[in-house]
This record gives C-alpha cells, structure tokens and sequence, in this order.
C-alpha cells in the first residue's frame, strides 16, 4: 500500500522543473520589444478598478460550506469503496444510512433555495431600492 | 459490524427520526396545518425516545464498544429528554412571537438532545468528541437564531469562539490520553495508562479534558462565556442548554473520570476540587450583584455547577462506596438542578407578555398581586435554587455535602454551605420584590396593573418544574436508589 | 489493532522528517497567529496543514496525510479565504507587503525543507530505523473478517475495514454533525427569513 514517496519527489520537481525550464526557454528565444499596449495589465479586456478587497457576496461562503459538507462525504465514501465488496451488505446499510441523513440536508439546502444562483441574484438586485424607500 | 444492539439505540433514533422528519416535513409546500405537524412531531419523537428508554439495570456495551447503555446512560438520557420535552412547549410562544424559522429551531433542539444522550452512551473517546460536537453546533446556531437580534448574535458568537476553543482543549486532551493509552475505549483505557507517575502526556490529557468539560459545564475559571451567552440567546434556548447540556456533561464526565480513568484519580482529583471550589465561590458572588433576573440565573447556574462538581470531586477517593457517593450525589443534583433552573427560566417567559420577557427585578415588582398562581410557582423554585427545605435543592445539597464530608473533602463542603448562604440572598430577593414590592413605573416600560396576555402552555411547564421540585424534595428516595445506580454501575 | 498502537509514536521523536515537519508546523501556527494580514496567516495556515500532513505519513498514516491536504489544505483552506474576503479589510489594516530579504529567507526555508523531505524520500520512507514492526490485523466486518496487511496498514482499506466496523457509531455520528452544520449554514446565513 504504501506509496512510494520518491517517486513524488522526483514527479514535483520534473514539474517544476518543465514550467521553470520553459519560462527561461522563452525568456532566452523570444525578442523583447515592450509597447504601452502589450504592458497593459490585460491585453485585451477592461482595466482593473480599485483594489481586490471588496466584500464577497455571504452566497459564496454558503456555496464553499456546502461544498466542504459534501467534500468531507466524498473522504468517507472512499475507504467505503475499497471495502464494500468484502464487507458486503452491511456496509452497504451503514453508507445509506450516512447517505440518507446527508440527503435529508441536500434536499434541506436545496429546497431552500440556496443553491439557486439567478433567483438570489434577483433578490440582491432589488434589495437596495428596497432600503432607499 | 459486532453486537449491534438495537434496543440500546432507540431512544436517540427516535429523537433523529423525529428531527429528520421535521426537517423533511420543511421540504413540503406549506400547509395551514404544517406549524401543528412539527409541532406533532416533536412531541411523538420525545414520546417515543422516553418509552423506549427502558432496560434491564445490567450495562451493556455494543456497536464494537462504542456505546454502553447502562443505569447512568439511561438515568441522564431521562433527564435529557425531560428537559426537551420542556423546552418544547416553553420554545413555541417564544417562536411565534419573534418570527423564528419553527422546524429549524425544533429540529436543532432535538438534534441537540440527540447528540447529548449519544455523550452519556458513549463509551470510546471518539463517539464522545462527537457527541460534544453535535449538541454544541446545534446550540451555538440556537443562540443565534433570533437572526434581528443583536444580542442574539452576540451571544450565538461568544458562545462558538469560545466553545471552538474548549473544544480545541478537549480534542487535544483526549489525543494526549490516547497516546498514553494506546486506545480510544473507556474499557482497558485506566489499566493502558497505568499509574500517573511520570506520564506527563496522561496528566497533561487529563488535565485538557477536564478543562475542555469544565468549559461546556460552565465551570469557573472556564465560565467567562456564561452570563453573556445565557443573556442574549432566546430565553427558551437558555433554559434547555442551562440543564440540559450540565446533565449530558456531568454524565459523561463522571463516565470518564471514574469510569475510564480510576486508576489516575490523583490527576483529576484535585483538578476537580480546585474548580468545584473556585465556581462555587465565582458564581455565588457574581449572581449577587446582578440586576437582571435572567444573568442573575445565568451566574446561579455557574453556582451550581460548582456544587454538582463537589461530587466528581469526592469521587476521586480511592474508596469505592465515597466514589459511588460522589457521583450519586452529582447525579441526583444534577436533575434536581434541571427542574428547578429550567422552571425558573421559562418563568421569566411566563412572568412577562410575549415578546417581552420580565428581565429586571423590577419586572417582577408586585406579581404576587397581579399574578398568584405564577409567583407561587417561582417561590417554590427559588427556595429550592437557594437550598431550603422541603424541595429538590435541599436533598441534592444535602447528599452532595455528605459525600464530600465523608471522602474527605471537608473544605469543599464548608465552602458549599457558606456559598448557599450567600445564594438564599439573591434568590429570595425575587420573592420579596414579587410579594413585597409595589409595581414601579419603570422609564420606557409601562407596567399595566391588569394581567398581561400569557401563554398556558408556559405556565404548564413551569408548574412541572415547581411540582417535580418538591416531587424530588418530599420523596428523592426512589431518585437517590436510580442515582446511585447509576453511579455504582459506573465504577470498573 | 488500537490496543497494540501504543508506543508506536516514541521513536518517531528522533526522526529528522519529523523533527523538521512538526518545526515548520509549529513555526507556521504561530506565524499564522502574529500575521496582521488575514490572507498572508490563512497561508501559514495552508503551510502547517501541509507539515501537519507530512507528520501523518511518519505516524503510518497515508490515507489521512491525503485527505487532510483534500478537506482541510483544499476545502477548509478556501471556506477561510471566502471569510476573509466577506470581511472587507481597509489597506491600512493589511500591512506592508514583505521586504525582498524576507522573501529571500522565505524561499532559503522552503528549500531547505524541501531538501530535508527529499533525503527522507531518497532514504527510504519509513526513516532510518523501523518503527513498531507493524503486523497483520484482522477486522471483523460481518460475518467476515478482513485481513489487513502490514502494507496496508493506515491505508484507504484499514480506514474503511475499522470505519465500517468497529467505529461504525462515530461514522454515523458524522452524517448527524453534517446535518446540523448545513442547517446551521443555512439558518445563520440565509439573506431572507
């Protein structure tokens, strides 16, 4: 079972190695002749406004905590795999089990609503006139 | 899966199923009769969890020795399911006045209960943590869910920092007794320490559980978070965690101290009695100065934790019947103190009009008058509260006390005794100000002379708390042969 | 088998692996906690979690190493960022960027652990000297029994033969937690009631 870790080691740098050999490759072959246009943050597309600290939406915050709730299932339900044909039926029970509670949850967030992206998106776009009446 | 026994489970499967059945019920379109169906779910669930709650006396441990059903499981789990069945009726009003989201809240409340009566079954340390973990987050979200509530928030915050951090003591201190132990399971975990001498990871892993308990028991120097998180959260949020987690706590931790750590009572055994003194001491003085009735009940309840813990405390003696005695008496206050704390919280409710709770002492000013039967109810309560005769606080001061005389501990039961002095002031207070106290016109709240508008069901609950109060105080017999029960079982 | 893992971490003390991954760990907890800056300490975060994974591998333990860099470094890690960013934080309440000498420093650290990492690697997995023999195990599961092998010890088939077996309760018990956290999420964080 045991991995054997050189091999990632060897893999991580042959990786690093490919991205930073190809960096300098380029750095090396290509000509260097900067224009206002090409130093522009995006060559193409809008500039940036203001700084990156805005306040995110909570929605993205109630998305990756169901996404983590459901990660979490996803480590469990592994080892479960590679015991499931040897443990037979009671495993089976003991994951459905586990499944249906979480399901009760999904089907919980879902019919809440807070998996729907547009409709909460109409709801955040009527809000502020709502505040100003 | 080895020896699974199903019987020992029902209670908590039925709890889950009714809280699984509430949510689901939530999935549906509304219906006029929705409130009603959770509402109905709730109470089948209780009903079912209490009727299942039997057994023979013998423990029995299953599920691969995760669980053990035995007289203290059952004895706590009693407790616990009383307390929700309570808190029910006492949320409702409290629901429909502040616009809470009904199935999420009784949902949580009884997920909460769920996860309480698995930490006084469980019987490895990783079901414990878990256990802890459960009717922790159902709380801390319970304390919040007054979501316009500024305090509300307050209090559901304060009370998951500084409830993540116990927990960070507590899972790194059951880590350390692993490594010391080389299991996980209470059986075999005081032979695989060993003696305490030289194992600095067994004591520094005592040491962190029994802070990490210490913490959700409310216990001093640990108690910080108290009077504040029982302050804002909903008063009937406050009334099912002030008991109900004391008594899931208390049980477990006698289930760990004495059961699964015997032979390393000179570890805890002191850590206990210096926190049975020092919350004692913490929570008699700090009711004292209180003007609100509700943070007054708060700190009482950092009081009486400090009681319950003189039993752990005694039960750190090496002779076996102290031990038995110790825990008994804990186990007996434990539910004396959950019928009359929760009675008096949901009297705050019932005192006042709903969405306006009596807080102040002067809220109460001249109730007698206004309201008999309720001010009966709370003198009842909080002459047992303060210790007096012929109630349930009197019994489980009284037993508590002996024990302690008896293992030795004499200090602790001086302590107690002075303590309860200090507490007969602030809890009769309440009684004179509402037989002997004129209604006062308070700024920015009218005091109306005629009976405010209350809820019946509020007022049932309280009368069961008064009645079980003096149930437990003319006849504890038949609690005292359970709680020491409970207790005798409990020892290896 | 639980009973027979006591011990099994005594001689890990000694092994340099050890000794470099619980250094960063605890260099980056408590870098994680002075940081002024949330993102530069959700980073050390990432970077304990990292050492904490390397020290799980040590302790025989690969199925847990993996999944701790998945859940916490990959999913908890980002739920931390997400936070972070609903704070708004001011520019003056984030700090000076770092110097060119720290980064400098910072990139001498990283490779010096990564040189430490690589050596273990190269030497062989398990460090210099053994540590408790490790034997085979029989799980019960059922009505049959699951063998373990010594190499399959801590791996994804010993955490699903024990979870499925003897910690079934504690696996259940972690559907119910889910279950409350997402009611939680949902309850505490909802925009409308």
């Amino acid at each position: 079972m045991y991995f054997d870790y050189a091999n990632i080691l060897v893999y991580l740098l042959v990786a690093a190695g490919f991205i930073l050999g190809s960096l300098i490759v380029g750095r090396v072959v290509r000509r260097q002749r900067p224009d206002p246009e090409k130093l522009a943050t995006y060559e193409c597309g809008e500039e940036t406004i203001g700084t990156a600290w805005i306040q995110f939406n909570v929605r993205f915050y109630i998305i990756a905590l169901i996404f983590l709730i459901f990660d979490v299932e996803i480590a469990v339900l592994f080892p479960w795999t590679t015991v499931f044909r040897q443990a037979g039926l009671l495993a089976f029970i003991e994951m459905g089990v586990f499944l249906a509670i979480l399901g009760v949850g999904f089907a919980y967030v879902w019919a809440k609503g807070d998996l729907e992206w547009l409709k909460s998106l109409g709801e955040v776009r009527t809000e502020p006139s709502r505040e100003g009446r | 899966m080895p020896t699974a026994d199903w019987s020992m489970i029902g209670p908590v499967l039925a709890v889950l199923a009714a809280a699984l059945g509430m949510v689901a019920l939530d999935l549906f379109p509304r219906r006029p009769w929705h409130r009603s169906a959770v509402e109905w779910t709730a109470y089948l669930g209780l009903i079912a969890a209490i009727a299942l709650l039997h057994g023979a006396g013998e423990p029995r441990v299953g599920f691969g020795g995760a669980l053990i059903a035995d007289p203290l499981s059952r004895f706590m789990s009693l407790a616990i399911l009383l307390a929700t069945a309570l808190a029910v009726p006492a949320s409702l009003p409290a629901i429909a006045a502040r616009g809470l989201l009904m199935a999420e809240y009784l949902a949580l409340l009884l997920l909460s209960a769920a996860g309480m009566m698995l930490l006084v079954m469980s019987h490895d340390l990783i079901t414990m943590f878990l256990s802890v973990e459960v009717l922790s987050l159902a709380l801390y979200v319970l304390c919040g869910i007054a979501r316009k509530d500024a305090r509300s928030n307050e209090s559901a915050m304060k009370y998951f920092v500084l409830g993540a951090f116990a927990t960070g003591f507590l899972l790194y201190g059951m880590a350390l007794v692993y490594g010391a132990a080389g299991t996980v399971f209470l059986s075999g975990m005081s032979d695989g320490i060993g003696g305490t001498e030289g194992s600095v990871l067994a004591v520094a892993g005592v040491s962190l559980i029994v802070a990490g308990f210490a913490f959700k028991l409310g216990a001093a120097p640990f108690h910080m978070w108290v009077p504040d998180v029982y302050e804002g959260a909903p008063t009937p949020v406050t009334a099912f965690m002030s008991v109900a987690v004391k008594a899931a706590g208390l049980g477990a931790l006698a289930r760990l101290l004495v059961g699964g750590m015997a032979l390393q009572a000179d570890a805890w055994g002191p850590l206990a009695v210096f926190l049975a003194a020092l919350t004692m001491v913490v929570g008699n003085l700090g009711a004292l100065t209180q003007a609100s009735v509700k943070r007054m009940l708060a700190y009482s309840s950092i009081a009486h934790s400090g009681y319950a813990l003189i039993g752990v405390a005694s039960a750190a003696s090496p002779e076996a019947t102290y031990a038995v005695a110790g825990i008994s008496a804990a186990l007996f206050y434990a539910a004396a103190y959950l019928v009359m704390t929760l009675g008096a919280f949901v009297f705050l409710m019932f005192a006042g009009r709903p969405g306006q709770e009596a807080e102040t002492y002067d809220h109460l000013a001249g109730l007698a008058r206004r309201r008999p039967w309720a001010a009966a109810l709370m003198t009842v309560l909080m002459v047992s509260l303060a210790g007096i005769p012929p109630t349930a606080g009197f019994i489980g001061k009284f037993v508590l006390f002996k024990a302690a005389v008896e293992a030795g501990q004499v200090g602790l039961a001086v302590i107690g005794v002075i303590t309860s002095a200090v507490g007969v002031y602030y809890y009769l207070r309440v009684v004179v100000v509402m037989y002997m106290h004129e209604p006062e016109e308070v700024p920015g709240r009218k005091v109306e002379p005629e009976a405010p508008p209350f809820d019946p069901n509020l007022g049932w609950v309280v009368a069961i708390g008064a009645a079980l109060t003096l149930l437990l105080g003319v006849y504890p017999t038949i609690f005292l042969n359970f709680s020491r029960a409970a207790a005798s079982t409990l020892l290896p | 088998m639980i009973h027979r893992l006591k011990g099994i971490g005594q001689d890990v003390l000694s092994d340099p692996v050890f000794a470099a991954c619980a250094a960063v760990a605890i260099g980056a907890a408590l870098l994680m906690v002075t940081r002024r800056n949330p993102v530069y300490a959700a980073l050390w975060l990432m970077q304990c979690f990292l050492a904490v994974a390397v020290v799980f591998l040590k302790l025989h333990a690969p199925f847990l190493a993996a999944i701790h860099v998945l859940v916490y470094t990959g999913a908890i890690l980002v739920l931390f960022l997400f936070v972070i960013m609903l704070l708004s934080l001011q520019p003056h309440e984030l700090g000076a960027e770092h110097s060119r000498a720290a980064r400098a420093l910072g990139a001498l650290v990283c490779a010096g652990f990564l040189a430490v990492l690589g050596a273990a690697a190269l030497h062989g997995t398990r460090g210099a000297a053994p540590l408790e023999p490790l034997r085979d195990v029989a799980v019960e599961s059922g009505s049959k029994t699951l063998v373990i092998t010594a190499e399959q010890w801590g791996g994804v088939e010993h955490v699903g033969a024990e979870l499925f077996s003897r910690f079934v309760v504690p696996f259940e018990v972690v559907s119910i937690l889910i279950l409350v956290a997402i009611l939680g999420a949902v309850v505490l964080a909802k925009r409308k009631l």
